[in-house]
């Protein structure tokens, strides 16, 4: 049976001249799990915003939208707000008050219930979500994961049938994102709750969806179950930027010629297809050696000679300064813990060094203690082989990129943005750099937009095409892919990829094992107030069970080393 | 055993009753008693030693306002000198220690209630009166913080580029507001789809009234109406000026303060309810 259906649906925003969404119709069957995939721009959140009418932006809307079998115009309000939830992207914005209680009982509030039935139902849900620990906690104390849990429990307080989610993992990490999916999947088979998610990444999430929806350019381009999806997908001519939003393992065999019928979704499906398939690549000479290496526990240098990777190929060794060096650096708060214990790391010109670490492990307070933010703090911080007490900021020096780029954005457009460095005082941008710069980063089809309105991916380009005109020696950033779809993540890899040949080195705190694997020469996890491992990234991939990329969960058995998609490809080529 | 912590209801209306009682007598026994019965209940909440370093400081507070109000007021029997052609009375002086411990006292009593009532309790009483009043209260509990927090952020970021000083500073004023208003333009939109303004609200609240509230609401009203009862009727009324005098005899001003001194120690009983609950 259907829940909703859309009958040639086009929107068209207040002011803009063309539709955003073009004549769309889908129906959306009781109890299944839906996931809307496009790239950023496509339209999809547009597409989700259709399906609730106070969601619904401001514009021109027509077509029809019936849900259970009414025109949503002739639907009651608080029936609406009853029966369908929604799931904001942003869990920061998603907390309405103070506590984790009362904004479980905000829904109930507004439909004016009884408090004894409120209880009830703010009880019974936080059970549900296994909430009991943070139920009288603050809201803005909460773990960004801990706020995305309370807002899905909010939104399901009266039992919607319906449950809408606007890019719900763009700001977790890939192990939240994973257990947030399998909590998408319990309310499913457990409730019966039908799911609509609208999705940049579509791992985990693929395996699970009933249907799939691809928009591109505000036009549904395909729908079906997954196996049609990847068919249909598989056979476009054009495209490339929508085919990468399929999950790695369907790249990845696909790209090795396997027909899209037989493509596997899961990992698992995938590491035996491929034992069954290139059996004889794990036999050859080349791997079993490598093998036999590894088990006696070599170093990285021997290994250089099977993995064919540039990343692994960067600046040699004599050019290589020492650029910035922490020696047992301690830092805290002005009360509470110590949150860094003893850090001892160093970054060398030509590096790329990326952080791991869970959250709370301290990632920012490092780069707090760099910037000087930290109150209380202990050791030394050496930079180009001068104890600094702060790293020198602004041009030609160390750059910072926070994790939420809007808190770099003080102009009202783009292209101001880029010329507020000169207006400031802060780097000499001529006009023609400015549009350049924005070439480069394919912003200059925005620049008369304010930054706000740039899409998540965007905002982390033009903060980092603003850090780039300061043409810094040391770049730091923090979780520089939150929020980017994988399109614009390779663009960031090649930047960085140019940027440090050119000796420069960046510092990298991040959750993204990918991003990390296809563009870090050194990566480190900070556990317990220490860097507990540095290895270079075949060996901290390969090694640690925790830390694996899609490719090395799929290839490790039979590939070991390998820990990106292309040098499976490169090796499965080889041999 | 133990005891429970008692309904934010009854607690607020003791609190209110407690404060006008010695805002409206102004009298030499009410305010001592209050005095001393709040200093014992902070010596509960906060151990004795506490008190024993602040003392110095009351001291001096009485003191000051003594001072101060010697140099304004000149009225009074007991002169004890000139100044500038100013008198000195006994009676400034008087007055304005009453007026140091009445101060004091508030202040002990304002600490104790905070003590006593949580935020959300604070709230729910609000959320009684007004529903929507309540929500904006709970969400500017949350924005504080929140903005402070930002703030943070927002001059890292900026300092990360290079970019310090007072220029730069009212740069990142703008920032944060930018970024605050663009929040709360999507909080609007979230409220909207959480059905706010679709009708009359509700306050949820955790607090349900026991048999037990019902007592010591009655008590509380009970001892709050005798005391009205007694000060409207003009036999705690005190005289500061020209001559330092009360108008009924000193047994029945310290018998009311000792009823009154009684009444001030409930919190004890209030406050050991929340710390047996700890333990």
């Amino acid at each position: 049976m259907e829940t909703i259906k859309l009958e040639n649906l086009t929107f068209t925003y207040e002011g803009a001249s063309t539709p955003t969404i073009k004549d769309i119709s889908l129906s959306i069957e009781k109890g299944t799990i839906n996931l809307i995939l496009g790239r950023s721009g496509s339209g999809k959140t547009t597409l989700l915003r259709q399906f609730k009418s106070t969601l619904v932006p401001n514009g021109k809307r027509e077509g029809i939208v019936i849900f259970e079998g009414k025109d949503s115009k002739r639907i009651d309000p608080k029936e609406e707000v009853r029966r369908i939830g929604y799931v904001p992207q942003n869990p920061n914005t998603a907390m309405l008050t103070d506590r984790v209680y009362s904004d479980l009982a905000f829904v109930p509030e507004s439909l004016g219930l009884s408090n004894n039935t409120i209880r009830q139902q703010v009880a019974e849900t936080a059970h549900y979500f296994e909430l009991d620990d943070i139920f009288l906690k603050k809201t803005n104390e909460l773990s960004g994961g801990e706020k995305q849990l309370v807002s899905i429990a909010s939104a399901m307080v009266t039992r919607p049938s319906v449950l809408l989610f606007d890019e719900p993992t763009a700001s977790l990490d890939p192990g939240m994102a994973y257990k947030f999916f399998n909590l998408i999947k319990k309310i499913n088979e457990e409730l019966g709750t039908t799911i609509i998610i609208t999705e940049q990444r579509s791992e985990y999430i693929f395996e699970m969806a009933d249907k799939i929806f691809v928009m591109d350019g505000g036009n549904l381009i395909i729908s079906g179950s997954r196996r049609e999806v990847i068919k249909q997908l598989s056979a476009l001519e054009t495209l490339d930027g929508v085919k990468n939003l399929l999950p790695t393992t369907v790249k990845l065999f696909s790209k090795l010629g396997i027909t899209p019928d037989k493509c596997p979704v899961t990992i698992k499906d995938a590491r035996k297809l491929l034992a069954e398939t290139y059996a004889g690549a794990g036999a050859s000479p080349m791997a079993q050696e490598e093998r036999k290496q590894r088990e006696q526990g070599i170093s990285t240098d021997s290994l250089k000679g099977f993995v064919h990777s540039e990343s692994i190929e960067s600046i040699p060794a004599e050019s290589s300064t020492t650029l910035l060096e922490l020696k047992s650096v301690a830092a805290r708060y002005e009360t509470g813990p110590e949150v860094l214990r003893n850090v001892d790391l160093s970054v060398n010109t030509g590096e790329v060094f990326c952080l791991f670490g869970g959250n709370g492990a301290g990632k920012s307070t490092i780069f707090k203690t760099l910037l000087g933010q930290m109150p209380e703090r202990d050791g030394v911080v050496k930079y180009e082989n001068a104890k600094v007490r702060k790293l020198p900021t602004g041009a030609g020096n160390v750059v910072y990129i926070p994790q939420d780029p809007l808190t770099m954005f003080t102009e009202i457009t783009v292209t101001d943005e880029i010329m507020s460095l000169k207006a400031y005082g802060l780097a000499d941008v001529t006009e023609e750099e400015a549009t350049n710069t924005l070439i480069k980063y394919r912003l200059n089809n925005f620049r008369d937009l304010h930054p706000y309105d740039l899409s998540g991916g965007q905002r982390q380009l033009l903060a980092l095409a603003k850090a780039f005109c300061l043409k810094p020696k040391l770049l730091l950033m923090d979780e520089p892919t939150k929020g980017m779809d994988p399109e614009f993540k390779e663009e960031l890899q090649d930047i960085l990829k140019d940027y440090v040949a050119q000796g420069n080195a960046a510092l990298i705190a991040t959750h993204d094992v990918e991003f990390s694997a296809n563009v870090a020469t050194t990566c480190a996890l900070l556990f317990d107030g220490e860097i507990a491992t540095t290895a270079e990234p075949h060996i901290f991939f390969g090694e640690n069970t925790l830390y694996k990329t899609k490719a090395s969960a799929i290839a490790s058995e039979l590939l070991p080393g390998a820990i990106t998609l292309d040098e499976v490809l490169q090796r499965i080529g080889e041999n | 055993m133990f005891k429970r912590k008692l309904h934010p209801l009854p607690t607020f209306v003791y609190f209110v009753i407690l404060l006008v009682m010695q805002m409206w007598t102004f009298n030499t026994f009410i305010i001592v008693a209050g005095y001393i019965a709040s200093v014992i209940c902070m010596c509960n909440m906060r151990g004795i030693e506490r008190y024993l370093r602040k003392l110095p400081l009351d001291i001096l507070v009485v003191a000051v306002c003594a001072m101060i109000n010697l140099v304004g007021y000149h009225d009074g029997e007991h002169i004890l000198t000139y100044i500038n052609n100013n008198a000195i009375t006994l009676e400034a002086i008087n007055f304005g220690a009453h007026m140091g411990v009445y101060f004091l006292a508030m202040v002990n009593e304002c600490l104790i209630y905070k003590e006593i009532l949580t935020e959300d309790e604070f709230l729910y009483l609000f959320g009684r009166i007004a529903p929507s009043a309540s929500i904006m209260i709970s969400q500017v509990f949350r924005t504080i913080p929140e903005l402070k927090n930002d703030y943070k952020e927002i001059t890292m970021a900026a300092e990360g580029l290079g970019s310090f000083g007072l220029k730069a500073k009212r740069r990142n004023v703008s920032t944060l507001i930018s970024k605050s208003l663009e929040e709360s333009i999507e909080r609007g939109e979230l409220m909207e789809d959480r059905g706010y303004g679709l009708g009359k609200r509700t306050s949820y609240h955790r607090f349900r009234a026991r048999k037990r509230d019902f007592v010591t609401g009655t008590i509380v009203m009970a001892v709050g109406i005798s005391l009205f009862y007694i000060v409207a009727s003009g036999k705690m009324t005190i005289y500061f000026y020209p001559k330092y005098e009360f108008k009924a005899s000193y047994v029945i001003n310290a018998v009311v303060s000792v009823f009154f001194f009684i009444y001030a120690l409930f919190p004890i009983i209030l406050i050991k309810g929340v710390r047996d609950g700890d333990d």
